[in-house]
């Protein structure tokens, strides 16, 4: 995973993983039945297991743009080298974004079929 | 002097020298033609040999629906009418010219002289032409697809649909899809590696940077396409109940499968045109490119969004508001990277001053177009408004204001622009103004109405209307526009005839472009560049007038021919600097007759004699095993000149060689295949009617972990062939017995072990999943004989490791996959036993 091109996307890799998991969770859990119990002040496990999973990659994406800043050092030459790091943080802000904006709806959308 | 000295001085001489090597030969040479030049104008031609075909069902549409009145088209033959109007302009026609488009200029505009793997742009060609002609016959025999372009189950099922037409769909855009797979892996292997020395990721033309995107996204987006279309072929062929409800199958499980494809295809078509804008507008300009990075940034994230919306079509199955919302969200998302290229071109045209051509005509009507397109395609991302509009013909006007104005007004941009490249002739454009503007007006005035008739409430794909419902006058007002449209592009067609006849010859560079396909005669010769260049600087500012001539003159790299072989460099894919010799495959009819044979077993199974098909199979494995002779030893020299006093070593010898890259790419679309597969059947368990199955028989947990175990044969024993020669039979040995064990393991589980896969689509999942890995086990048996063989012969293992190294890859693939087929054959008995609903 060194690839300078691979590193550029993995922001939207992690989004993309997160998009499956957390639509893949949602309707098994429906399936399911996850989301009728109640548990301490969250209304459903499933409500809190969506959340969990998107607080993660949203942490998981804002650290990558951390460990992308830290460890960008020139390896080939440094226009290259300095184009490849703008448009890394550019696009993985764009994912930091992203991931924000699709997923805010698990912390109040209705989750199940009524 | 002797003949290299003689090159070296004369560029005529240097010229046919290369023209012999690179050239096709006449006759039925033709059909054995695999240059980038032939191989990109045939796609380019046939398709829009299609879009005429696709533009007269259209005018049969709108015929129809002039009038409340119309008796001119029954159901059934609207039916087929609408279904091959979109299925040839999206599959036949769009993605097939800008594939085409792509196979011809990106050679050029990375300074070098062809695709990395001629051949398979050459029986990419075949598979879409012969596709297309299944298609075409099925029209013309009155049994085409008459299901929609989308084929949706169960309308398209054998039950609702019992003759050979949804065959016709599913086969033939299969076939036609093997070539859109294989121009996506051999374009980005020829942008990664393929590139003049010099031409780091940063100096790329923008346009390789959108091709680049594009290609990944086909990669990605095709193989689910192709895994519905072989479950649904299935469904129909032998009764395995994906998609039947009354057997635990499920109708929405095809609507997945199909948008996963489908919603990146809008953007699939839509992007190449953007990177042909993004490349002609500078020039018209007269200004380099604002928001380069920014562009490539915007695309990379917009090829992503794209794939985070596919149920933006499915808004009104009954998904869950929280489910919907992820969906709306991503699909208002990606207006934001298309308007930061939308804000790039109006700052290019800013900073610049603009030349009022004609391509630049084109970019007006797609700026025009286009943004009404994107802003309908808003409204429609949120659910409220989709709720209303769903399946009415407002979706229609949009899909169109979406698709003729990201596509076909900046195909025609294009051709307008690059027209001159193709044939060394300048228009004359006595007739380019007036087709624009009737193609333009003619445009809005069909389908802006046709918002209007949607919002009143017409659907979709009917074929008769009440008088009193008031769309009568809207949709005659549409018919009218329709047909003004269609006389514009025949006068398009007409000054191109005109173009090809009477234009002006010119000297080089006519729009004053920075970029590198001008740097060379034109029409280009079947070598591009008589020899290579190196990019000191952005490849869209550069000078070609003064690079054309010196290339010419044989003063860039492999500037001399050498034993008649067909040479490129191969690149460090960020650096961009030398690393290897490539050295391309001459002239050969083998894409010609594997393709063939590749459409006989289509047709085998289409005509149902499916007892057939293993022949056909047999020979395209023959077929494709003869690609892989190899050449002259010669070819095994360690280091090998390339000018101005480099060496590389042959590509075989490299590193990284291209033909590796592409057996990654290849596994990536095969993977992606895979994990549909199994998220598809995992769907099923979740959301089909009639789960569990009453009597869901596993396989039998010893049967399987042989099964898989011998898999990782293949695996383990590639890696013991690398350790000496002597290692290499035994290695290879054990490779090839792994193999077939777990082949005939698998395949006892699929026949003998599962109960009958008609039963339920749970037993219908175990078996398809089975049957994949026993393919995958045909195959890497074949990979271990040819190293067995190899190793048997003598063969020197540590010179040519190259196709031993693909073999590895794929026996290790394999054995990934036979263990997550075991896997997932257990959850799916616990999640059945214990989890189910």
């Amino acid at each position: 995973m060194r690839h300078p091109l691979l590193l550029l996307i993995l922001a939207f890799v992690v989004w993309s993983g997160t998009f499956l998991l957390v639509y893949a969770t949602q309707a098994t859990g429906c399936s399911l039945g996850w989301h009728n119990n109640d548990i301490a002040f969250w209304r459903s496990p499933l409500r809190f297991i969506l959340i969990v999973l998107v607080v993660i990659s949203f942490v998981a994406i804002l650290g990558t743009l951390a460990w992308l800043r830290r460890r960008h050092k020139p390896a080939a030459a440094l226009e290259t080298s300095t184009f490849l790091g703008q448009v890394k943080t550019y696009v993985t802000i764009a994912a930091i974004f992203s991931t924000a904006f699709c997923f805010a709806g698990v912390f109040w959308l209705t989750l199940c079929p009524l | 002097m002797t003949e290299n000295q003689t090159l070296h001085h004369n560029p005529i001489a240097l010229h046919k020298a290369l023209d012999r090597i690179w050239g096709t030969k006449p006759g039925w040479g033709r059909l054995a033609a695999v240059n980038h030049n032939v191989i990109g104008v045939r796609f380019m031609l046939t398709a829009l040999v299609f879009f005429a075909i696709g533009g007269v069902l259209a005018m049969l549409i709108r015929t129809q629906l002039a009038s409340s009145q119309s008796v001119f088209m029954d159901a059934e033959t609207y039916g087929q009418v609408f279904t091959m109007h979109g299925t040839i302009m999206m599959f036949l026609f769009a993605i097939p010219f800008f594939e085409g488009m792509a196979i011809y200029l990106l050679p050029k505009l990375l300074g070098t002289r062809d695709l990395a793997f001629p051949r398979l742009g050459a029986y990419g060609y075949w598979c879409y032409l012969f596709g297309g002609m299944i298609l075409i016959g099925a029209l013309l025999a009155g049994v085409a697809p008459n299901s929609g372009w989308f084929m949706y189950t169960p309308l398209s099922s054998s039950v609702y649909a019992p003759g050979i037409n949804s065959d016709v769909w599913l086969l033939g855009i299969t076939f036609v899809e093997i070539s859109a797979l294989s121009a996506a892996v051999e374009i980005i292997v020829t942008i990664m590696k393929i590139r003049a020395p010099g031409m780091s990721l940063d100096r790329m033309p923008i346009f390789a940077w959108y091709m680049l995107v594009v290609a990944t996204m086909m990669l990605i987006g095709f193989p689910p396409l192709i895994l519905g279309s072989i479950l649904l072929e299935v469904e129909r062929a032998f009764d395995l109940p994906f998609f039947d409800p009354t057997r635990g199958g499920d109708p929405l499980l095809w609507q997945h499968l199909f948008w996963l494809f489908g919603h990146p295809e809008v953007y699939i078509i839509f992007l190449p045109a953007a990177g042909a804008i993004s490349t002609i507008l500078p020039v018209l300009a007269g200004t380099p490119l604002a928001g380069y990075r920014m562009i490539v940034s915007a695309i990379v994230s917009m090829a992503f969004l794209s794939f985070g919306l596919w149920v933006h079509h499915m808004y009104t199955v009954g998904i869950p508001h929280v489910a919907l919302s992820f969906f709306s969200a991503a699909s208002a998302l990606v207006a934001i990277p298309t308007a930061i290229q939308i804000f790039a071109w109006l700052a290019t045209l800013a900073h610049g001053r603009a030349r009022f051509s004609i391509p630049m005509l084109h970019i007006f009507g797609f700026f025009f177009v286009f943004v009404i397109g994107g802003l309908t395609g808003v409204m429609l991302a949120m659910v409220p408004f989709d709720w209303q509009a769903h399946d009415t013909h407002f979706v229609v006007a949009h899909l169109h204001y979406v698709l003729v104005g990201g596509f076909i007004f900046p195909m025609l941009a294009t051709a307008y622009y690059w027209v001159p490249h193709l044939t060394g002739k300048q228009p004359v454009q006595h007739l380019s103004h007036a087709a624009f503007w009737m193609i333009f007006i003619g445009f809005n005035v069909t389908f802006f109405f046709m918002h209007l008739t949607g919002l009143r409430g017409m659907p979709r794909r009917i074929f008769e209307y009440p008088a009193e419902f008031g769309w009568e006058v809207l949709n005659f007002v549409s018919s009218m526009g329709s047909f003004v449209m269609a006389m514009g592009f025949a006068l398009v067609a007409l000054d191109f005839i005109l173009l090809f006849k009477f234009g002006r010859a010119f000297r080089r560079n006519p729009w004053k472009a920075g970029t590198l396909e001008w740097a060379m005669p034109t029409p280009p010769p079947s070598y591009n560049f008589a020899s290579i260049p190196r990019v000191d600087n952005r490849a869209d500012l550069l000078d070609p007038d003064v690079i054309g001539p010196h290339l010419a003159a044989g003063r860039g790299y492999l500037g001399m021919p050498r034993d008649d072989r067909m040479e490129v460099l191969g690149v460090n894919s960020v650096t961009g600097e030398p690393e290897q010799l490539v050295l391309l495959p001459r002239q050969t009819f083998l894409p010609f007759w594997t393709a063939v044979a590749t459409g006989s077993f289509f047709l085998l199974m289409l005509f149902k004699f499916y007892w057939a098909t293993p022949v056909a199979l047999a020979a395209v494995i023959v077929c494709f095993c003869l690609w892989s002779r190899s050449s002259p030893s010669s070819f095994d020299d360690d280091a090998v000149p390339i000018g101005h006093g480099e060496t590389v070593p042959v590509h075989i010898r490299a590193e990284s060689p291209p033909s590796y890259l592409a057996m990654v790419l290849t596994l990536v679309a095969d993977a992606t295949l895979y994990i549909s597969l199994l998220f598809g059947c995992l769907f099923l368990w979740i959301s089909a009617p009639n789960w569990p199955p009453a009597n869901l028989q596993s396989p039998s947990l010893w049967l399987l972990i042989l099964a898989a175990t011998s898999m990782s044969l293949g695996s383990l024993g590639s890696r013991i062939s690398k350790k000496s020669a002597h290692m290499s039979l035994l290695g290879n040995g054990l490779a090839f017995a792994g193999h077939l064990i777990s082949t005939g393991s698998f395949i006892s589980i699929a026949f003998y072990s599962l109960p009958s896969a008609s039963g339920h689509a749970a037993t219908a999942s175990l078996f398809v999943i089975v049957c994949y890995i026993s393919l995958h086990g045909v195959v890497g048996s074949i990979f271990a004989a040819h190293a067995l063989w190899r190793a048997l012969r003598d063969h020197d293992m540590s010179v040519r490791v190259l196709d031993l190294k693909i073999g590895a890859l794929w026996h290790d693939y394999s054995a990934a996959s036979a263990f997550a087929a075991v896997g997932f054959c257990l959850l799916l008995d616990s999640l059945v036993r214990d989890g189910g609903v």
